[in-house]
């Protein structure tokens, strides 16, 4: 289900009917750059020849955005939250073979009303 | 509060893949087409201007393209035989009026076939095989009035410029940095490759530097008539096909302009009938 | 002759990418399909505010993403396309492929916490010069690109299970 984000609930949204927002703890935030090795390089360079999806970085890059939110609900539980609201995601290359997952958003106290 | 659905959407408004072969083949023809264009554009355009390179120029790519003549084994009466020729060939320029900044330059190949041509910069390559088989001043004078004319003409520099300019604008544009090899690739395939118009003329005019030299043009043909005895599969390549006119077409011209009392042609001098070792072939 | 290898090998690999290209694209289609007829009772929406039947429900962050390679024909049509200008119809389809399957990944994603709706649905693609020296100069290299899909699903009310049996496509 979604990113394992251990107890804490993560949304790209805002508003949540049923629930109250109690408590807005600031803006949290999980990076993280990878880069790709050379196995997966030529795998994908021969892959690239007859098009399709390119597994190797697929999963690089899942496992890459997984380890930013990891460390964006690592600040999160610091500061006491038990959610993380309007989550937005960013990808950055920085170099060749490099490039930077970036995770932020909200942190929140959100409970359940009734 | 409206109600949530989500009918279906058209998606393949996004995609307007329909024939990725045939398009493949239109860009492809699209492509070689414009290259093809762009080529015989250069191609002629650079033919038409390479007479308005100043010599000078021509002179110093030569010197950049030039291959080494082949100095191995030349016979000892070698420097001598160049001497003489060099003689010939200043006093047959002096008579065609070159312009001041052209110089005629004679080198004498240990090559046994019988032949010689024009090069690049005012360079005239004649072989010991030519001296050996004609037995008249006034045929070799007649085959370096021939090269000398094409220099005048500047028809190396337009033979080779369409080359030259296509060989620049492709490593220009592959990038290559091997610049100097393409254009010397293209300088070596395109080399002496003179059209009939410019060999007919260059025979005008060295027959017109024979006749004012001696007073008659007779002997002149004695070259091309050897060319046809020895060499007769020459003659049978059909006239559209040959860059050169045939042998026998230019001897039937060269003796159309004959004095109708033959004089007594010039013999070869000592020097340039000098004896040649054999020196295996010129390779 | 080190050309004409070199042509050999060029012609080899762009009927190799336009074979397995187009029976890769057209079987990627066929499936994106099926799973697209199977996964629509799960909504799509990029509205930010969820409505009030959801009120208390269980909600998640899902997201989908792939990364998408061109074929080398297809590159190579592209490439002819950059001199005479036009539409890269060979990207488009990659591209396109790409954002269904990040949907419906997404979609799966949101289908095993028992979801039939998502809200504020982002979509984003981003290039990565991931592979190739050629890259860094802008040349060469491959054609790539990520194609992500993410958002928040929420759980189907119990409350209304009528409505949802009888018509898959609304809430």
């Amino acid at each position: 289900m979604g990113y394992d984000a251990s107890g804490i609930k993560l949304s790209n949204i805002e508003y949540f009917p049923g629930y109250a927002i109690t408590q807005h703890l600031g803006l949290v935030q999980g990076s993280t750059v990878r880069a790709k090795h050379v196995g997966r390089d030529i795998m994908a360079s021969l892959k690239n020849i007859v098009g399709g999806e390119l597994k190797g970085y697929t999963e690089l890059l899942n496992e890459s955005r997984q380890e930013a939110v990891d460390r964006m609900v690592a600040q999160a539980r610091a500061v006491g939250a038990n959610a993380v609201i309007n989550v937005r995601f960013s990808t950055a290359n920085i170099a060749a073979g490099a490039a930077e997952l970036l995770a932020y958003g909200t942190a929140v106290v959100l409970e359940r009303r009734g | 509060m409206g109600s949530y659905s989500n009918p279906e959407v058209p998606h393949e408004v996004n995609v307007s893949e329909k024939t990725p072969l045939r398009d493949f083949l239109r860009l492809s023809l699209g492509v070689c087409l414009v290259t093809v264009a762009v080529v015989v554009v250069v191609f002629f355009a650079a033919r038409l201007f390479a007479p308005q390179i100043p010599f000078r120029y021509e002179a110093a790519l030569n010197d950049v393209v030039a291959q080494k003549p082949a100095s191995d084994a030349a016979p000892t009466c070698q420097s001598e035989s160049e001497a003489a020729l060099q003689t010939l060939a200043d006093e047959l320029a002096r008579t065609m009026e070159l312009p001041d900044e052209m110089s005629i330059r004679v080198h004498l190949r240990a090559d046994s076939e019988p032949n010689a041509f024009a090069s690049l910069g005012g360079n005239v390559m004649v072989n010991r095989g030519l001296l050996e088989h004609i037995q008249s001043e006034n045929a070799l004078a007649m085959v370096l009035a021939h090269e000398i004319a094409h220099i005048k003409h500047r028809d190396p520099i337009v033979s080779i410029g369409g080359g030259v300019a296509v060989a620049v604008l492709f490593s220009a544009l592959i990038g290559n940095s091997d610049g100097g090899a393409l254009v010397g690739w293209a300088i070596g395939l395109t080399q002496m490759s003179f059209s009939r118009e410019q060999e007919s003329a260059a025979d005008e005019a060295a027959l017109a530097a024979l006749q004012k030299r001696y007073g008659y043009t007779n002997g002149a043909d004695e070259f091309f008539t050897y060319i046809t005895q020895e060499y007769p599969e020459i003659s049978k390549i059909p006239a559209f096909l040959s860059t050169h006119p045939t042998p026998p077409e230019r001897v039937k011209q060269i003796q159309s302009g004959f004095a109708l009392t033959p004089p007594i042609l010039m013999p070869l001098s000592v020097e340039l009938k000098c004896e040649f070792q054999e020196t295996g072939s010129g390779n | 002759m080190g050309d004409l290898i070199a042509l050999g090998f060029v012609v080899i690999l762009l009927i190799v990418g336009f074979v397995f290209g187009s029976i890769g694209q057209s079987r990627h289609y066929r499936s994106i399909k099926t799973r697209e007829f199977r996964l629509r009772h799960i909504l799509l929406f990029n509205e930010k505010m969820p409505p009030t039947q959801y009120a208390g429900q269980e909600f998640a962050l899902v997201s989908g993403s792939v990364i998408m390679g061109s074929d080398y024909f297809r590159q190579m049509i592209a490439g002819l396309k950059g001199i005479f200008g036009g539409r890269l119809t060979s990207f488009e389809t990659m591209l396109d492929r790409g954002r269904r399957e990040a949907i419906l990944r997404m979609k799966e994603e949101a289908e095993r916490m028992g979801a039939n709706a998502i809200f504020n649905v982002r979509l984003e693609t981003s290039t990565l010069s991931f592979s190739q020296q050629g890259n860094r100069e802008g040349k060469g290299g491959l054609a790539c690109a990520e194609l992500m899909a993410y958002g928040t699903a929420w759980r189907a009310p119990a409350a209304s299970p009528a409505a949802n049996a009888g018509n898959p496509q609304t809430l």
